[in-house]
Parts: C-alpha cells; sequence; structure tokens
C-alpha cells in the first residue's frame, strides 16, 4: 500500500508521515515537494491514500486531490491543513475528500484514525462492488441458462404437436426469444448496461439465421458501428428477427441459392437497416402493409412503438425491406 | 491407432455434456432430426471421461458449468487427447472463460441460447472435415486400418 504526503512544511510532513505509518506500519510513503516531483510520482504508481495540505505554494490541495484521483479513483483523500475554517471544510467535503482534520500537536492521533476509517470504508466498498460484480455474473448466466430451458421446452411442445402450421409457429417463437437473448448479451457486454452495440448483435443474429437455409444462402454483411439504446435496440432488432427470418424462409424455396444483403448505416438522425435478397420476391397478391402474419404484426406494430419507418420495394429480383429508426 | 470413429456419410456418434437435462434432451432432438447419432449423455466431467473411454464418440459436445468438481474445459482435454473433436455451449458470458475454451480449439463456441441451426451448422462441418480427413487416410494408406468395436 502507498501513501502520499502533499505538505510545503518538512516538519509537519515529518509528523504526519510518524502518526500515519503507526497505523499502517507496512505501508510505503511518497511525499511530493511541488508539482513535477507529484506528476512523476503518479506517473510511476498511483497512491492507495493521499494526506495533502491545503495550502502549498505550488497548487492547492483540492487539484492535487484531482491529480492523484485521476489516477486512482479508489483513493482514500484527507485533508490535513491549518488554514481550516469552516466553509473550507465543508468545500473539501463536498469535494469528495473522506476526511478533513485540522491541523495541531493534539490532532496528529486524529489523522492517523481518519485515515484508517476512511481506507477501511473504501475496502468495504470495492468488497460490495466485486459481490456485486459475482451476483451479476450469476445472474446472467442463470438468465441464459433458463432461457435456453425455455427454447427446449418449446422444442419439446413442438415435437408433441401434429399440426406443420402450429409447429412453424412454435419455431418462430424459439428464434424470437433467441433474438432477445442475443440483444441481452450484447446489453451485458456494454460496459454500463444501457447500450447496445447493435452491428455485433447484427452479426450475430445474421449468422445464426443463416443456418436455416442449410448453407444455400450466402449472407453479404456491411454494418457500421452503431450503438443503440436498450429501449430502442429491443424492438429494433426484434424488427431485424422477422424481416430476416421471412427472407430466409421464403425468398428460397424449393432448395434455390441465392444471396442476402444485411446493410447497417448509422444516419444523421438515427440508423437505417437494410436487407435485401436475390431470392423469389415477395408475392404478387401480397399486400405487406395489412398482411396479418404475426411476424408482420409484430414489424407493423414494434415500428410504431420506436417512431420508425419500414419499406418494402419488389425488385426485378428478389425483395427488399429497409428499416429506418430515429435516435 | 486403429480408427474407432463412425462416421459413414456425414453420421456422427455424439457424446452429449450437460448437466441440464431438458437441454440435454433437446440437444439429442435436434441432432437426431440431422441424422447424427447420441453416443451418450454425462451431466459431470468424470462422467463424460468414462464415456470418452468407453463408447465410440466422433464428436463431443461440452457444457462448461458442470455438476461436480470438473469443467467443460478439463473434459475438452481429454477429448484433445483422444484427437476426438469437439464444441462449447455455454450461458456464461465471462470473456475469460471464453478465451480460455477457445484457446484449446474447439470446433465451436455455442453461447447459450443457441437455436438447432447453429448447432447442426457446426456438426456438418464437423462432419465434412471427418469424411475428408479420412478419405485422405484411406487414400495415404493402401488398406484400411481395422475398425475397433464395430
Amino acid at each position: 500500500m502507498r501513501i502520499l504526503f502533499v505538505d510545503d512544511d518538512p516538519d509537519t510532513r515529518a509528523l504526519a508521515i510518524r502518526a500515519v505509518t503507526q497505523e499502517f506500519p507496512d505501508a510505503e510513503v511518497r511525499e511530493a515537494p511541488d508539482l513535477n516531483g507529484l506528476d512523476e510520482l503518479l506517473r510511476e504508481q498511483a497512491p492507495d491514500i493521499l494526506v495533502t495540505d491545503y495550502d502549498l505554494r505550488w497548487s492547492d490541495g483540492i487539484a492535487v486531490f484531482d491529480k492523484v484521483k485521476a489516477a486512482n479513483p479508489f483513493c482514500c483523500t484527507v485533508m490535513f491543513t491549518g488554514t481550516g475554517n469552516e466553509e473550507l471544510a465543508v468545500r473539501v467535503l463536498k469535494h469528495g475528500f473522506d476526511d478533513y482534520v485540522v491541523k495541531g500537536a493534539k490532532q496528529l492521533r486524529r489523522l492517523a484514525m481518519a485515515v484508517r476509517s476512511a481506507f477501511d470504508r473504501r475496502r468495504e466498498l470495492l468488497e460490495l462492488g466485486e459481490n456485486r460484480d459475482l451476483v451479476l455474473k450469476e445472474l446472467y448466466h442463470r438468465l441464459h441458462n433458463n432461457l435456453q430451458i425455455v427454447i427446449s421446452l418449446l422444442r419439446m411442445t413442438e415435437k408433441a404437436i401434429t399440426n406443420a402450421g402450429d409447429r412453424e409457429q412454435l419455431a418462430d417463437l424459439q428464434r424470437r426469444i433467441q433474438a432477445l437473448s442475443a440483444l441481452q448479451e450484447e446489453f451485458y457486454r456494454s460496459e454500463d448496461f444501457r447500450r447496445v452495440d447493435f452491428a455485433a448483435f447484427m452479426e450475430r443474429l445474421s449468422g445464426s439465421l443463416a443456418g436455416l437455409s442449410g448453407g444455400r444462402v450466402r449472407l453479404a454483411l456491411r454494418l457500421e458501428a452503431v450503438e443503440l439504446p436498450v429501449d430502442l435496440a429491443v424492438p429494433f432488432g426484434l424488427i431485424a428477427n422477422e424481416v430476416l427470418t421471412n427472407s430466409l424462409k421464403h425468398a428460397f424455396p424449393d432448395d434455390r441459392t441465392g444471396q442476402l444483403s444485411v446493410t447497417l448505416q448509422a444516419t444523421a438522425g438515427g440508423a437505417v437497416l437494410t436487407i435485401v435478397d436475390d431470392g423469389a420476391g415477395y408475392p404478387e397478391n401480397l399486400d405487406l402493409s395489412v398482411a396479418s402474419g404475426v411476424g408482420m404484426r409484430l414489424i407493423r406494430r414494434l415500428t410504431d412503438q420506436i417512431g420508425g419507418e419500414v419499406s418494402y420495394e419488389r425488385g426485378e429480383v428478389g425483395a427488399l425491406c429497409r428499416i429506418s429508426v430515429p435516435l | 491407432m486403429p480408427d474407432q470413429r463412425s462416421t459413414l456419410n456425414g453420421r456422427l456418434r455424439v457424446l452429449i455434456v450437460e448437466d441440464e437435462a431438458l437441454v440435454a434432451d433437446y440437444i439429442a432432438d435436434v441432432l437426431e432430426e440431422a441424422g447424427h447419432e447420441v453416443a451418450g449423455f454425462a451431466a459431470t466431467g468424470e462422467k463424460a471421461l468414462q464415456s470418452l473411454e468407453r463408447d465410440r464418440v466422433d464428436v463431443a459436445i461440452l457444457d462448461i458449468k458442470l455438476k461436480g468438481g470438473m469443467t467443460g474445459i478439463d473434459v475438452a482435454h481429454a477429448a484433445r487427447d483422444r484427437a476426438i473433436p469437439y464444441l462449447f455451449i455455454s450461458g456464461s458470458g465471462e470473456p475469460l472463460t471464453r478465451l480460455a475454451a477457445e484457446a484449446t480449439g474447439p470446433l465451436a463456441f455455442l453461447q447459450k441460447p443457441f437455436n438447432q441451426e447453429e448447432l447442426v451448422s457446426v456438426l456438418r462441418t464437423a462432419a465434412e472435415r471427418e469424411v475428408t480427413s479420412r478419405d485422405a487416410s484411406a487414400s495415404a494408406a493402401t488398406t484400411e486400418p481395422p475398425r475397433n468395436g464395430v
């Protein structure tokens, strides 16, 4: 453990060091005499504990705090100052110092105690953080296992059903749960649990659904980096799942081979996903804007929910679906 | 080493190492529908090792977190020693676990929940490789080595 002492007066520094190292006998002591010295120390290795005066010839305790915290956000910080008044004490504590001790011969013991209790509090917080990470990992693992069990149960049920249409509906449901779970995974991977790397999700989704064609359909992916907030990524991801599934199921009948292009673009106002196949094209007599299948209904409802737009085009060969979402 | 493999026309005998019974059944169902065969089930690493020792196994499907003291990665090492290809399935999103698993050289790493298409596609690739390598060794030798336990 490293303790950094910052004080222009060498005598006060020596007294403070003696008091605090009685409490932490194994600590490695560092002293910063000026700004260059401080910068150099922080470059070498950040301290675990900072004891600093407020008034320094070359800076002040709050600026020192900022530098040290930038190097180690978990560093404990105690201000030890003779220029104290109530106003400064409030300012220092509001700035984030763990404690504030007014200088004085009888205050040295108090300084040591203040550092000890700040250090213990910090350690407890860190341990709590580690526990939280463990719980989170366990929850994640459980969630994914349970989703796998749900898919297994759906499959068992599917096998028990004889009607081909009903079975297909259950298989589609399995794929929807799968897509949700892939979104969940991207969400877990993001550092702040708020945003989803949508390009990574689309890559995984396309790759996993391409298996539906048994290798007959070649994927062409052009995915720009797009990060979306979770409340947008989930509906958008489910829409993408429906469009891709439709293409793979209907565009290449009778063992046809072909290509499916998936393009994700970041635009000024949001993102656009374009899915194009060179397959059989949409059926002539089908009005896609009112089609009543579960998949088409999902696409309409979820597009409305996120204020997006979906359009379909019949090409000379194949079909195109474009979904745009605002950010 | 005698060829103990049973691959014929892309049909694989698959060992399923998974401690969740419903998931193990799901895997069995999917791979049987794709024309493969279940070589055995194991819910622990210890059982998996016995099965690798005793049964004819072409491919092993390994969950990473298992009941008992061993993990799927431990089983992977044993499978690799016997030149049996394997793939991982895992619910863990831990990057370190995944790195450790992938460092052993699996056919694939499927994140749970995976779907049947993903699994079937990995097995198809495994079967193709198996057939290719068998053809290669068959043409290298004038006579095919004897098959054990068939």
